[in-house]
């Protein structure tokens, strides 16, 4: 950036006419200014040449800038985060509830194949987005039927609800699997006694 | 400074300031929004928590096979079962979407297009043993006097049995002495539901024995191995202030059986659906084949007038409940669609819960 004097002799930096507060030799480009202590500049608009004014550097200005910029994105984005967690914990809720129904079920279906909302399913499988609860959320369902297991006379039934979040793994079938789902879940298992 | 960078200052500060108070408002809304939410989730999940606890204890009848009952008109628990009134013996029965003219209640205060769900069973908790051996119904039935024995009122409807016979009636008088506590009957008095019509036994194999049958000798009911049972008959239902209600039958203050004193288990409901899962199998074997709404349980016995209640081995309950003030800026569009609910969208302010719950009649099945 070009270093030249003003019209009133001040110190013009990009375009701005900037007053040297201690008075030095020859004009210093912008890195000799850094490198000599002592040197500020401030603000000259609308103030009387020679008049000796307080204020702040365009550093500081820059800063506290940043840092109030930083505060307000912090605050606003605990907010957001806020409504998602909102909406989030709803889907929960939703989902536990459709879980412990498909246990519910499992466990009135006596006979092989096991009986969901009228039809049968296989002992192990996927659904993808194919369960709706009555408020219209849409989830994928994973689900294990282990009989026999941890003993003789039990049942134990693992199943996972998925759901679609922004910024997460969608429900598929590589999202939504046991152990470790990726997609936004919950998973609920128990065990059945089946005399 | 001067006076330009002070206004300006100042008007930084308010748009910052004004911004901030509206992020806390906003969260102080979100806040209390959650919060309505909140108490609206914990009193359904209550409400179908404590519907829950009884419906499971539906079609408990001690050694009484439910789901023999009504198939062919047999059984002691078909005595009263066409009393006309409310009183039934079922394990469950259901009124789906009552209108002015299916709503079984004479209050009038049923939600139109909701469920009403009844149950019927043995209080199991309940300790009445016989002081002696007994020939009912013809004599009066003399019980051991305990706090279980001493709370019977007269017009309380009763089993007594010793599971190879079982007899039902109501309670027409009782009197205490001695430690014992005498329960008398009417035969000869009217309306079942009101007094005993008729006091029959049933020995679990054959058709319902008549009164004489029931008191020859050897078919008595003997001290030790038999025991009474107050029935317990109730059901749930939505007012029209939507109150989700569980009325209970009992005695009043005569011989009449009466259902009165709803109990709150939940507020500003709007819905109560049930779908009721059917055990289809030629040989009943407990699962459930299918869920239906009350008005298509199968009725294979049409001449008794009742469905195949005791085909019902689950339930599921749906309760469709709102927050108890709208919120600001909100429109539920949502079509809460659950059994055979349609329904259109509300399209009002309040946020809205659909719960449900799947209760299994363990005692229904065989």
């Amino acid at each position: 950036m070009p270093c030249r004097k003003g019209p009133n002799g001040n110190v013009v930096i990009g375009g701005f006419p900037m007053k040297p507060v201690i008075p030095t030799g020859p004009c210093q480009n912008r890195w000799d200014q850094k490198k000599t202590p002592g040197i500020e500049l401030r603000a000259a608009r609308g103030v009387p040449d020679g008049e000796k004014t307080r204020g702040f550097t365009l550093v500081e200005v820059l800063v506290a800038v940043v840092v109030a910029v930083v505060v307000f994105l912090a605050f606003f984005s605990l907010h957001a985060i806020g409504l998602r967690s909102r909406a989030h914990a709803r889907l929960v809720s939703a989902a536990l509830n459709a879980a412990a129904d498909f246990v519910d079920q499992v466990a009135l279906s006596g006979g092989d194949p096991v009986v969901i909302d009228g039809e049968g399913v296989a002992d192990s499988g996927f659904l993808e987005n194919g369960v709706r609860t009555g408020s219209g959320s849409v989830f994928s369902r994973r689900w294990d039927i282990q009989r026999g297991v941890p003993a003789p006379h039990l049942v134990t039934v693992r199943v996972i609800l998925c759901w679609s979040e922004p910024r997460k793994p969608p429900p598929t079938a590589g999202h939504c699997d046991f152990p470790d789902p990726t997609a936004p879940h919950v998973a609920l298992e128990a065990v059945l006694y089946r005399p | 400074m001067t006076l330009v960078e002070l206004l300006t200052a100042v008007a930084v500060t308010a748009v910052v300031m004004l911004s901030v108070y509206g992020a806390l408002t906003a969260q102080q809304r979100l806040y209390g929004e959650e919060q309505l939410i909140l108490e609206l989730q914990q009193n359904m999940r209550t409400a179908l928590d404590a519907a829950a606890q009884t419906l499971e204890q539906s079609g408990y009848w001690r050694c009484v096979d439910p789901h023999r009952i009504g198939r062919d008109g047999s059984g002691v628990k078909n005595v009263l079962r066409d009393a006309g009134r409310l009183f039934q013996t079922h394990p469950v029965v259901g009124f789906n979407n009552v209108s002015p003219d299916s709503d079984p209640f004479t209050d009038g205060q049923t939600r139109r297009g909701t469920d009403v769900l009844g149950y019927s069973f043995l209080d199991p908790a309940f300790h009445g043993p016989l002081a002696q051996d007994q020939t009912v119904p013809s004599d009066p039935l003399r019980l051991v006097k305990n706090s279980f024995t001493s709370s019977l009122k007269k017009g309380e409807i009763v089993f007594v049995t010793e599971c190879r016979r079982s007899a039902l009636f109501q309670v027409t008088g009782v009197s205490t002495s001695s430690g014992v506590v005498t329960l008398e009957h009417d035969p000869a008095l009217g309306t079942p539901g009101n007094a005993t019509r008729c006091l029959q036994c049933d020995n679990g194999t054959s058709a319902c024995l008549n009164e004489s049958a029931c008191a020859a000798a050897g078919t008595g009911f003997a001290k030790d191995v038999s025991f009474v049972h107050p029935v317990r008959v109730g059901y749930f239902r939505v007012n029209t202030t939507g109150e989700f209600q569980w009325i209970e039958g009992g005695p009043e203050t005569g011989v009449q059986f009466v259902f009165s004193g709803p109990r709150t288990l939940a507020e500003n409901v709007e819905d109560f659906q049930v779908e009721f899962g059917l055990d289809l199998s030629p040989t009943p074997d407990g699962s459930v084949e299918a869920w239906v709404p009350a008005d298509a349980v199968p009725d294979t016995m049409p001449e008794d007038g009742f469905p195949d209640w005791e085909r019902v081995t689950a339930v599921r309950c749906h309760l469709l409940g709102r927050t108890r003030r709208a919120f600001k800026n909100y429109v539920d569009t949502t079509p809460y669609l659950f059994a055979d609910r349609d329904a259109e969208p509300a399209r009002d302010g309040h946020r809205r819960l659909h719960m449900m719950k799947t209760v299994i009649l363990r005692n229904a099945m065989p």
